[in-house]
């Protein structure tokens, strides 16, 4: 790492420092390797605006030597770059608001290849998720980048089926990058680290916090062309993402719902507002220009299974829908004995047709 | 002998009565001695405060009854001394010792009477709790009569080869004991009890509309004993059909109701006008219960809900609401069918053998997976399944939905299959079991451990596949693979399988008891 490089990292690594305050700093003192090495008096200035970062980071420079900082860093097997590298993400660059470095495990988005973000609800419905994963899928396979936060949900869905679908996936943190945050998507993770790379503003360490979540936001509409919300309340953190890649001129595009359902009124507002309405993911690569594995007239979600079922089965499986509903209600719609149709269900769910989400609550799955 | 030389009368008797220790009688000697002194009335013998109270109830008791005591010192003892005696029965044994100690009663009138009751001041005998089990007993403690409380003649005359005898009051205690007819008896048909009880519509599963997944449920769980938890929104009836599961279970034998009568009996919990319990017990402990009204306790234990519910149906309703403390206490009575409970005045075997039937909603809110009208987050529904007390889950093998009633439901004219005919299935079923494990230390599938699943539900190949792959996929552990082959073996004993099939399979695997990991993974 060349030397400059290094400082840095030892001023990225602050806690509680902002791009903005990082890039104040380093502006007024001429560089980071400044920031370090100027004496105490000069801070004198700063002090008196009675800003109360400045004493917090005063106790940062106090502790830790560049060294510390770099080695902490280095340990963790976490790289950094800083926005003056060419290597630096170029999506990124021009943004108004751009970090001043970014800490990563893996690799970096590649600049010639799209990217898009995948952003949704935690708490999903199973259409969500089906729609997330048939999205991330197509996505990966077609060689787009799928850029998300790796949180429950819509995020992790998409990121995994993206990766299992053979394409690469950036998760963005709003903790340290060393971090796996939360714990249950520690697969996605690990498979992100081979095909695609975990980013992260923060330094090593950082807890997820409440308010860290907007800020990595803005990196991951800002590393991607497009953006696409799949589920979102009225009022969630994907709308701010979208309201984020609209500042940041990123296309929109959201995946419709019913006017309803609590979790799709987000999407249908932002429709509403001017975004795109994603048909399929075939149609999504065609505004990216990108050729897609599906025939151009099977432009739809959920393609029809290529599995060979016995008439009860077809017949079990045509009553599934994608919102899960319970063993009675199947019974009844199918008008099945309970033994028949819980055989049935148990095939269709070996098959991966179909899955139980709750106790005796069945939805297919594609 | 005596130093003063003055002539010193004493008068010596003995009165047989009985006192419950846990589940059990024994025998115990009221013996009185009347003699000169300085007047007084003083007892001994191990006795609980209530026994020590006694004396002013026979006191005045006897003085209303019209015999006056003299001035004399009675010394009252009760034997064997090492048994703690408790419970307010005493009184009537302890009056008629001190009245055949003052000569009011021939010695050899008492030989082979067992005599129990509370008095009242005015000399009324009241009902006292746990009758049944001493006159049962009485016959092993050489007694061919016992006069009993009015109130308790019913349940006395549940025991056949012993003269029960309902005494009203002192007076006519004292009557008889001097040679009079005036005790009442009761003669008691028990098949005339049993089929009159039985009658009684007062619940049926025919009540239950639609539901068809749940009732089927039912109907495997009680069919195998398998314990069973439904999962459901509120209003989805699932009390309703808890309450239900006594009538489907089999009718119960004499011995069966007469066990079920006798722990009624102890708690006091028999009604006067029923002598022999003969429908199956449903209790429903409300989830604030604590462990020792649970598991049975006190100083001097008496039976808890786990007990009440012996040869029923113990419901728990709002499952995770339990303490785990409280819960815990339900691990012996679901693996021996019986609870100890152990005080210093010794240990008691109190019998449990229950279907444990429980219900919780499947979140917080109840309404989760359907995340239109779910709030809860994630994180929450995992702390609301981490509610449930683990060890209590591994012995649940069927776990249901249980979804809301519908108003077309409600107003639906046809009306279920009742349970008179559900029941004939089961006990079909559950005689096929007895006889499959005659000889062994199982009575019904739901008692197979898992080197017995491997011998009584063998699996054809294709069967065996199909579990291979479920495994795989569901992620099952040891556990719920053999609860889901002792589900699978009582479907198809249900379906008068020999062989366990795909379908029962496939059902099982539906039944299968919550995996909160699996079902965390999931969402």
């Amino acid at each position: 790492m060349e030397e400059m490089e290094r400082y840095w990292l030892w001023l990225c690594s602050a806690p509680g420092l902002s791009g903005r305050q990082v890039s104040l700093l380093a502006n007024y003192f001429g560089s980071p390797k400044q920031v370090y090495e100027a004496p105490l008096e000069e801070f004198d200035v700063w002090r008196q605006k009675q800003m109360k970062w400045i004493d917090n980071f005063l106790n940062y420079r106090k502790k830790y030597s560049l060294e510390e900082a770099c080695h902490k860093t280095e340990q963790k097997g976490i790289h950094f770059i800083s926005r003056n590298q060419v290597k630096f993400p170029k999506r990124l660059k021009h943004l108004p608001d751009c970090p001043a470095g970014l800490f990563y495990r893996g690799s970096l988005p590649r600049e010639a290849r799209p990217a898009v973000a995948v952003v949704g609800a935690r708490a999903c419905t199973n259409y969500g998720r089906v729609m997330a994963r048939e999205l991330g899928g197509e996505l990966g396979k077609a060689g787009v980048q799928v850029i998300s936060g790796l949180a429950n949900g819509i995020d992790g869905y998409a990121q995994e089926a993206a990766l299992d679908g053979g394409g690469s996936s950036f998760g963005v943190l709003g903790c340290g990058a060393d971090i796996c945050y939360p714990r249950e998507n520690w697969n996605i993770y690990q498979k992100a680290l081979e095909r695609g790379g975990i980013l992260s503003e923060f330094p090593v360490g950082t807890p997820p916090l409440r308010h860290h979540f907007p800020l990595r936001n803005r990196i991951i509409s800002g590393l991607a062309d497009v953006v696409v919300v799949v589920e979102a309340r009225e009022r969630s953190g994907s709308l701010i993402t979208a309201d984020l890649a609209l500042e940041q001129g990123r296309d929109v595009y959201a995946v419709p719902g019913r006017n309803t359902d609590v979790l799709s009124r987000g999407c249908n507002r932002l429709i509403a507002q001017g975004a795109g309405i994603l048909l399929s993911p075939e149609w999504l690569l065609e505004q990216l220009h990108l050729p897609g594995e599906g025939q151009v007239d099977s432009k739809d979600f959920l393609k029809k299974s290529e599995l060979v079922l016995a008439p009860e089965e077809k017949w079990v499986y045509s009553n599934l829908d994608l919102l899960p509903e319970g063993l009675e209600v199947l019974a009844e719609k199918t008008d099945m004995p309970p033994g028949q149709l819980c055989g049935i269900l148990v095939k269709l769910e070996l098959l991966g047709l179909a899955a139980e989400l709750a106790k005796n609550q069945y939805a297919r799955l594609k | 002998m005596l130093r003063d030389g003055k002539e010193k009368c004493s008068v010596f008797s003995k009165v047989i009565t009985a006192a419950i220790c846990g589940i059990e009688s024994r025998k115990i000697s009221v013996e009185a001695d009347v003699s000169d002194g300085m007047p007084g009335f003083s007892m001994v013998g191990f006795l609980a405060s209530e026994v020590k109270e006694a004396q002013d109830r026979v006191r005045t008791a006897l003085k209303n009854s019209g015999i006056s005591i003299p001035a004399k010192r009675i010394t009252i003892n009760l034997a064997p001394g090492d048994v703690r005696k408790s419970g307010s029965g005493f009184d009537l044994p302890i009056a008629v010792a001190v009245l055949a100690a003052l000569g009011y009663v021939p010695g050899e009138a008492l030989a082979g009477v067992l005599f129990v009751g509370e008095l009242s001041l005015s000399g009324r005998v009241n009902r006292v709790r746990g009758v049944l089990e001493m006159v049962d007993s009485a016959a092993g403690f050489g007694c061919h009569t016992c006069v009993v409380p009015e109130g308790n003649l019913r349940e006395g005359s549940v025991i056949q080869g012993v003269r029960v005898l309902g005494a009203g009051s002192l007076e006519q205690v004292l009557c008889f004991l001097n040679g009079e007819d005036v005790l009442r008896k009761l003669p008691i048909n028990i098949e005339e009890i049993r089929s009159g009880q039985t009658k009684e519509p007062d619940m049926d599963f025919a009540e239950i509309q639609g539901q068809t997944v749940l009732r089927r449920a039912c109907e495997v769980a009680v069919a195998g004993m398998h314990n069973l938890l439904m999962v459901g929104p509120p209003g989805a009836g699932k009390t309703m059909t808890a309450r239900r599961i006594p009538t489907i279970l089999p009718q119960t034998s004499q011995e069966e109701a007469l066990e079920i009568s006798k722990i009624h009996s102890i708690a006091g919990l028999l009604p006067e006008e029923v002598g022999l319990m003969t429908r199956r017990p449903f209790r429903a402990p409300h989830h604030t219960v604590t462990p020792i009204a649970l598991a049975g306790g006190g100083r001097t234990p008496r039976p808890g809900e786990v007990s009440l519910a012996h040869r029923g149906v113990l419901y728990l309703d709002e499952l995770t609401e339990f303490q785990n403390s409280t819960l815990e206490i339900l691990r012996q009575p679901l693996e021996e069918g019986r609870v100890s409970i152990s005080r210093n005045t010794g240990s008691y075997l109190f019998p449990a053998d229950f279907m444990l039937v429980a219900s919780m909603n499947p979140c917080k809110c109840g309404y989760y997976p359907d995340r239109r009208r779910c709030t809860c987050s994630l994180r929450e529904v995992k702390q609301y399944l981490d509610h449930v007390s683990q060890p209590l889950l591994d012995r649940i093998d069927i776990c249901v939905e249980a979804r809301p009633v519908r108003y077309s439901e409600l107003t639906f004219p046809k009306r279920g299959e009742s349970s008179a005919s559900i029941r004939k299935r089961v006990t079909r079923v559950q005689n096929i079991q007895l006889e499959r494990y005659r000889g062994t230390r199982f009575r019904f599938n739901s008692d197979l451990t898992l080197s017995a699943v491997k011998e009584y539900c063998p699996l054809g190949r294709k069967e065996q596949k199909l579990m291979e792959e479920t495994f795989a996929k569901l992620e099952l552990t040891a556990r719920a693979y053999c609860k889901i082959l002792k589900v699978a073996r009582t479907i198809a004993d249900l379906e008068g399988c020999g062989q366990i099939g795909l379908s029962h399979l496939g059902e099982a695997i539906c039944y299968r008891s919550l995996d909160k990991k699996f079902w965390a993974k999931q969402l």
